[in-house]
């Protein structure tokens, strides 16, 4: 960004976006908004720290605009491939057959990449709705309401923005990927837990959740993807987003019966993991949280409501994915 | 039953600090196995928060100090493996660690030490309460406010421009429609982010009134005297981590030591010990106090091992027959007849006299308190504060256990905002100390509670006292030969600068006898 300004050619500078001044590329923008973001977290959390004790969760507000920070790098760098695909693409258009095959390669490894840091966004986040989202509140509808607003706003963004066939599938797979190689590999590790109280005797790491099965919704997001398109997109969002929610609710609701059934106690699903903090004698560790638990009514209200949300977010997705489609600097 | 009609009530609560009135900081002398220690801890003030733990070893070779931190309600197995601290450089001797608390409660930190003795431990009670208000300073304030302005504009403009320039193949120029629609956007975004700040305030408000509930609320306490000058003592808890109502149990053989202490002048002090009536009332004869206001500083030790001081204010009417001048010691023999309660043999209750320069005439004792004269105090500094009983030809009298110890302080700043009760052992609960231990299966090294068995004066009626000032020498060879001694001392860190009035309680021929001394404290100078 400063080099831009101050130092960048004629050439450079118009490669790049006016931002108070400056001269700079959009991505770097949301690289230094991260950067920025996090660093005032530091201070914030040091404060609250001290104002409320340390906070041995997820979330708390220092954490959540640290995780923001977080975020908007990684976006930034989404942004940086987005701009590098679609100005390749601009070439592609205009170049001759040989060039075409020069730049298949360069555009099929620019295009992967893209999908990768979806992949990647879509695990952080993963991580950061941990306490909404793992199996033992599966059967409430809160549940599906924060995963239907955060993940059709990545996986159908991505689906509209990438010029890869299955670009929502290979996404989910990165990210499913990445949480099985942590979920596999880290508790080969030694560890030992330095705070207090031990409840769990642990000598190892712990292994996080067993992923979403995401897979399955980013396969039939783009089946739906290749098969058919309105040009209508809230058309479009409706039949999404209503993809997404049911085959979500379905597979999740289901899966996380067995998750916290014997047969996930194992290396493979890891649902007999628990950290140092928690008590492994637990009545509620392997059941549906009783006081999470929704009467009929309830439910279906708050899947409604859930699928409402679902769609929504899917046409906020593809209204975005048309911008990351169109972003060239 | 008879009506207690209360023709006193006043009572407000005071806004502690701390479980011990302003002067959070615990000091601990004593032994860990082999070795003697001398252990000044700052708890935290809030929980999860860090523990700062000093260790020095004043008797012994320690080659490691260790540190773990124990809660009660999981005990010693259930706690991290010990850390080590590290030695201070320069000081072989000296050995410091911070040691995080992460359970709110009842709480402790084990000592281990190695060293050519082999290994010694002992258990150190330190609750873990969230104590700290923390406003915001406004220099933080005003940064984080700065940088929180540059990423709102900044978010808004970035996401305006996303939409605008951004788009546009490098090198076009932007069109107005296309700026406009940028503009439009990016101040749309301002509303929306708005609406972020609003869901995050609510957010932190939520977080903060989860704190107030986790906050540590001492037991309040409620005095009120009748008739026949009984005071009764109402214990009001509405229950705190590892804490519910009635659960005392006796520290030093007794469920509630009392400190009375005149407001402002502070000039009379009483040391007594309500008996229970009920689970949450306890009830006490009081001495024939003068009229006046009166601090009220309760100290309990709660069945988890959590030790509070309770604090109130009394206004106490004038004794019906009160004598015109004040005698050291009042007299109780008009009461007794009055009233169902008796006294308790370790009630005691005294008159400051201002003392001749380090030396305090009490009868026909003297308490000297050994510091010279231009000692300078300074806030935060851990102190050994050394007292000596003598007759009047000088000769050391002998001191015997007083519940269970050599001697008992009271330490009071000028303005009640600090008050300790301090043993030679520090400023912990033995039956604290015992609780916590009691959850530990090594083997910990407790305070000693001195009775015949570890302090035997049955042969002491040898040496008299009377005779000749030449027996001086005769009467320390005994006393060293029989582990007696004439001397008290208590280990204290002074918390801030200021005037402090210091009580210092010792028993000689089955009396308390009681001296007070002022005692001034400078600021700790600034570490540069």
């Amino acid at each position: 960004m400063i080099k831009t300004t101050f130092f960048g050619s004629q050439a450079e500078k118009a490669k790049g976006v006016w931002f108070w001044g400056f001269r700079s590329p959009l991505s770097a923008l949301f690289l230094v908004w991260g950067a920025l973001a996090m660093l005032t977290s530091a201070p914030f959390d040091d404060w609250w720290h001290n104002a409320y004790g340390l906070d041995v969760k997820i979330l708390s507000p220092p954490h959540a605009l640290l995780a923001m920070g977080m975020l908007v790098i990684q976006l930034g760098a989404v942004i940086q491939l987005l701009t590098y695909q679609n100005v390749l693409k601009s070439e592609y258009e205009a170049a001759n057959y040989e060039q075409k095959l020069i730049l298949d390669k360069k555009f099929k490894r620019v295009k992967l990449m893209y999908v990768y840091t979806v992949g990647m966004l879509i695990a952080i986040l993963g991580v950061v709705l941990t306490e909404y989202m793992n199996p033992n509140v599966a059967h409430a509808s809160t549940y599906y309401k924060v995963g239907g607003f955060i993940f059709p706003l990545f996986m159908v963004s991505a689906g509209r923005a990438s010029g890869l066939k299955f670009p929502i599938t290979i996404a989910a797979l990165f990210y499913t990927g990445i949480n099985l190689f942590m979920l596999w590999f880290l508790p080969l590790f030694p560890a030992e837990p330095l705070l207090g109280p031990v409840v769990n005797e642990i000598t190892h790491y712990v292994p996080f959740e067993f992923p979403h099965l995401l897979i399955v919704p980013a396969v039939l997001l783009d089946l739906y993807r290749n098969k058919t398109s309105f040009n209508n997109d809230w058309i479009n969002a409706a039949l999404m987003g209503t993809i997404f929610f049911v085959s979500f609710f379905v597979t999740q609701r289901y899966f996380s019966e067995f998750l916290l059934s014997d047969y996930a106690k194992n290396w493979v699903f890891a649902a007999d993991a628990v950290a140092y903090n928690w008590n492994p004698d637990w009545q509620y560790r392997f059941e549906f949280y009783p006081w999470r638990a929704e009467e009929f009514p309830v439910l279906m209200k708050g899947l409604a409501i859930a699928l409402g949300i679902t769609i929504l977010s899917s046409r906020l997705a593809l209204l975005w994915g048309d911008w990351m489609r169109a972003v060239k600097r | 039953m008879r009506s207690i009609k209360i023709y006193l009530v006043f009572a407000s609560i005071y806004l502690l600090t701390a479980a011990h009135v302003g002067s959070p900081n615990i000091v601990f002398e004593g032994n860990a196995g082999p070795y003697k220690l001398l252990i000044n801890i700052q708890p935290p003030d809030v929980v999860p928060g860090l523990a700062q733990v000093s260790a020095r070893i004043t008797e012994g070779k320690a080659s490691n100090v260790s540190v773990q931190a124990i809660y009660f309600r999981y005990g010693g197995d259930k706690a991290p493996d010990p850390e080590a601290a590290k030695q201070v450089a320069g000081d072989a001797n000296l050995f410091a660690a911070e040691l995080w608390l992460m359970a709110h409660g009842s709480s402790s930190v084990k000592i281990i030490v190695d060293g050519e003795e082999g290994r010694g431990s002992t258990v150190i009670p330190v609750p873990a309460l969230a104590t700290a208000q923390l406003e915001m300073e406004s220099e933080l304030g005003v940064v984080l406010a700065i940088l929180g302005l540059i990423l709102f504009v900044g978010g808004a403009t970035i996401i305006g421009t996303s939409t605008g320039e951004a788009t546009l193949t490098p090198g076009d120029a932007i069109n107005k429609k296309k700026r406009n629609k940028a503009v439009l956007v990016g101040v749309s975004m301002l509303f929306v982010f708005s609406g972020v700040l609003y869901l995050g305030n609510l957010w932190w408000e939520s977080e903060e009134s989860s704190y107030q509930r986790y906050m540590y609320k001492p037991v309040e306490l409620a005095a009120s005297v009748n008739e026949s000058r009984v005071m009764r003592l109402h214990l009001k808890d509405e229950g705190h981590f590892d804490r519910k109502a009635g659960d005392l149990i006796p520290d030093h053989g007794k469920l509630i030591h009392l400190f009375m202490i005149s407001d402002k002048d502070m000039n009379t002090f009483a040391h007594l010990h309500p008996v229970k009536f009920d689970s949450v009332n306890y009830d006490v004869l009081l001495p024939d106090l003068p009229a006046g206001k009166y601090n009220l500083f309760a100290d309990v030790v709660h069945q988890s091992g959590l030790n509070e001081t309770l604090v109130t204010q009394i206004s106490l009417e004038a004794p019906k027959a009160q004598t015109a001048a004040m005698p050291i010691a009042f007299t109780d023999e008009n009461e007794q007849s009055q009233s169902k309660i008796s006294r308790d043999e370790d009630d005691s209750w005294y008159r400051f006299t201002k003392p001749e320069g380090q030396q305090q005439k009490i009868g026909k004792y003297i308490m000297t308190f050994e510091q010279k004269a231009d000692k300078k105090f300074v806030a935060g500094q851990v102190e050994s504060l050394k007292f000596s009983l003598t007759d009047e030809n000088g000769l050391p009298v002998v001191l015997e256990p007083y519940l269970g110890m050599l001697g008992h302080s009271a330490v009071v700043k000028e303005d009640a905002s600090v008050f300790i009760h301090l043993h030679p052992v520090g400023t912990i609960s033995m039956a604290a100390q015992e609780m916590l231990a009691d959850k530990i299966s090594d083997d910990i090294t407790l305070c000693v509670v001195l009775d015949s068995s570890n302090y035997d004066m049955s042969n002491l009626k040898s040496l008299n006292p009377n005779q000749i000032t030449s027996m001086r020498e005769e009467i320390f060879k005994q006393m060293e030969e029989k582990g007696l001694s004439n001397e008290v001392s208590f280990p204290y860190a002074f918390p801030k600068e200021g005037k402090y009035r210091m009580w210092v309680q010792v028993k000689v021929n089955g009396k308390v006898v009681t001296s007070g001394f002022d005692i001034e404290v400078d600021t700790a100078p600034e570490v540069i």
